[in-house]
C-alpha cells in the first residue's frame, strides 16, 4: 500500500482507490450537465456516502448533496449508486465489488443541484392520502386522555409498513411515476394503506376514495420495483394490491365498516 | 365516477370477451377447415346471423370490445400523456367514435335479423 493512500485515510489503511463517477447538475446556470471523476481512497466499511463526503471535503467542495443521518433511519442520501436507488449511507464502496462507482440524483424527482432533488412532489402526494389516524372523536384525538387500545397482532398487521422513512427510493424506482406525473406513487399509497389497516383508525373509506382515482392505485401495474429498492424491508406493492382489495370489498359491500379501537379502560383509584 | 366503477368494468367486459371471442371463433371454424369452406357459404353464415342468442351475443361483444379497448387507451394515454386537457380530449373522441362504431354495428346486426 503506497504511503500517500496511508496517509490520505487517516489511521486506517486504505484498501484501494475507487473512482467515482458523479452527475453534476446545476439547472438554470447553463451549463449542461456531466459526469465529474473523483478518485477516492477506500478503506474497509466505508459506504459511498462516506466517499462522496470526501470528495466534498478534500477534493470538490462544489458538490452538493443531502444527507443527515449517516445511519439509514432519516432518509435523506437516497440516489442512484451504479443504476439503482439506494441509501447511500448503508451502500458499502467495497460490497458493490467494482473499481469504479457512478453516482447520480434518484430518478423522477427534479434536480435542484447535483446530487439533491426537489421532493416537494413527493410530500405533497404524502400529504394528500391523509396519511394520520382519523377519528370520530376528535376532541380526545387533539386532548388525549388516554391510549388507545391495540394488541400486538393488531400492531404487527401494519408495523411492515410503518417502517418507512420516507426516502423515496420507491418513487424512484416506479415505471408509472416515470411516465404519469400525477401518479400518487408507491410511497403515499404505501402510507394510505397503512393507516387503513391499524386498528385505531376510523378514516378507511374516505382514505379508499382519495386514492380510487384515475392516477391512484390502479395506475399501478406491480412492476414490483419500489418493493425491491425499499432499504427498510416495505413491500410497497403487497400495500397497493392490498388497497385494490380493500376498495373493491368496499365497493361491492363484502367489507365491514371498521369502529376504531376504544380507549384504554382506566386503571382504577388507589 | 370512482376510477373503481370503470375498473370493474374492465374486468366485467374482459370475461364477456374471452366467452365472446371464443363463441365467435367456434361458430365459424367448426365449419371451416382445410378443404373445407361451407362456413363461409351464405345459407350457413344466415342460419347464424338470424338467431337472436348470436344477436344478443354480437351486441355484448361490441359493446365488451369497444368499452374494453377505449378503457385501455385511455389508460394508456393517462400514464404517458401529462397534458391532462389533451388527454381528455383524446378519450372524449374515442368515446364518441366508440359509440358511433357500437350503434353502426348494433344496427348491422339487427337488420342481418331479416335477412
Amino acid at each position: 500500500m503506497s504511503k500517500t493512500l496511508r496517509r490520505q485515510s487517516g489511521r486506517q489503511e486504505a484498501e484501494k482507490e475507487v473512482v467515482f463517477s458523479v452527475r453534476r447538475e446545476d439547472p438554470g446556470s447553463g451549463v449542461p450537465p456531466r459526469f465529474q471523476v473523483y478518485s477516492v481512497p477506500i478503506t474497509r466499511g466505508m459506504t459511498v456516502l462516506d466517499a462522496l463526503r470526501y470528495i466534498k471535503e478534500s477534493l470538490d467542495h462544489s458538490l452538493s448533496l443531502r444527507f443527515s443521518c449517516r445511519m439509514g433511519v432519516c432518509g435523506s442520501c437516497g440516489m442512484i449508486i451504479n443504476g439503482l436507488p439506494r441509501l447511500a449511507c448503508e451502500t458499502q464502496v467495497l460490497d458493490l465489488k467494482t473499481d469504479r462507482v457512478e453516482v447520480k440524483p434518484p430518478f423522477n424527482y427534479p434536480v435542484i443541484r447535483d446530487l439533491a432533488t426537489d421532493f416537494d412532489d413527493f410530500f405533497d402526494k404524502h400529504v394528500a392520502v391523509r396519511s394520520f389516524i382519523i377519528r370520530e372523536d376528535v376532541e380526545e384525538l387533539e386532548a388525549p386522555s388516554a391510549e388507545y387500545y391495540q394488541t400486538e397482532e393488531e400492531s404487527e398487521d401494519y408495523l411492515q409498513f410503518s417502517y418507512c422513512i420516507r426516502c423515496g427510493l420507491c418513487y424512484s424506482a416506479c415505471p408509472t411515476v416515470a411516465t404519469d406525473l400525477e401518479f400518487l406513487g408507491p410511497q403515499s399509497l404505501v402510507q394510505a394503506a397503512r393507516y387503513n389497516i391499524d386498528s385505531r383508525d376510523e378514516g378507511l373509506h374516505e382514505r379508499l376514495v382519495l386514492v380510487d382515482e384515475a392516477h391512484g392505485v390502479w395506475r399501478c401495474h406491480l412492476a414490483g420495483a419500489c418493493s425491491t429498492v425499499c432499504p427498510k424491508g416495505v413491500d410497497p406493492a403487497f400495500a397497493i394490491q392490498l388497497l385494490k382489495r380493500a376498495i373493491i370489498k368496499d365497493r361491492l359491500g363484502l367489507k365491514p365498516e371498521k369502529k376504531g379501537a376504544p380507549e384504554l379502560p382506566r386503571p382504577p383509584a388507589d | 365516477m370512482r376510477e373503481s366503477t370503470l375498473w370493474l368494468l374492465q374486468i366485467s367486459t374482459a370475461i364477456v370477451l374471452v366467452v365472446a371471442v371464443t363463441v365467435h371463433l367456434a361458430s365459424f371454424t367448426s365449419f371451416v377447415g382445410p378443404g373445407r369452406t361451407e362456413g363461409l357459404e351464405f345459407p350457413v353464415v344466415r342460419s347464424r346471423v338470424v338467431n337472436p342468442l348470436y344477436t344478443v351475443m354480437y351486441i355484448l361483444f361490441l359493446g365488451a370490445g369497444f368499452y374494453h379497448g377505449i378503457y385501455g387507451v385511455r389508460t394508456i394515454l393517462s400514464e404517458l400523456l401529462p397534458n391532462r386537457s389533451l388527454r381528455r380530449f383524446l378519450v372524449a373522441i374515442l368515446v364518441v367514435a366508440g359509440l358511433a362504431f357500437f350503434g353502426w354495428g348494433t344496427y348491422t346486426v339487427l337488420v342481418a335479423l331479416t335477412l
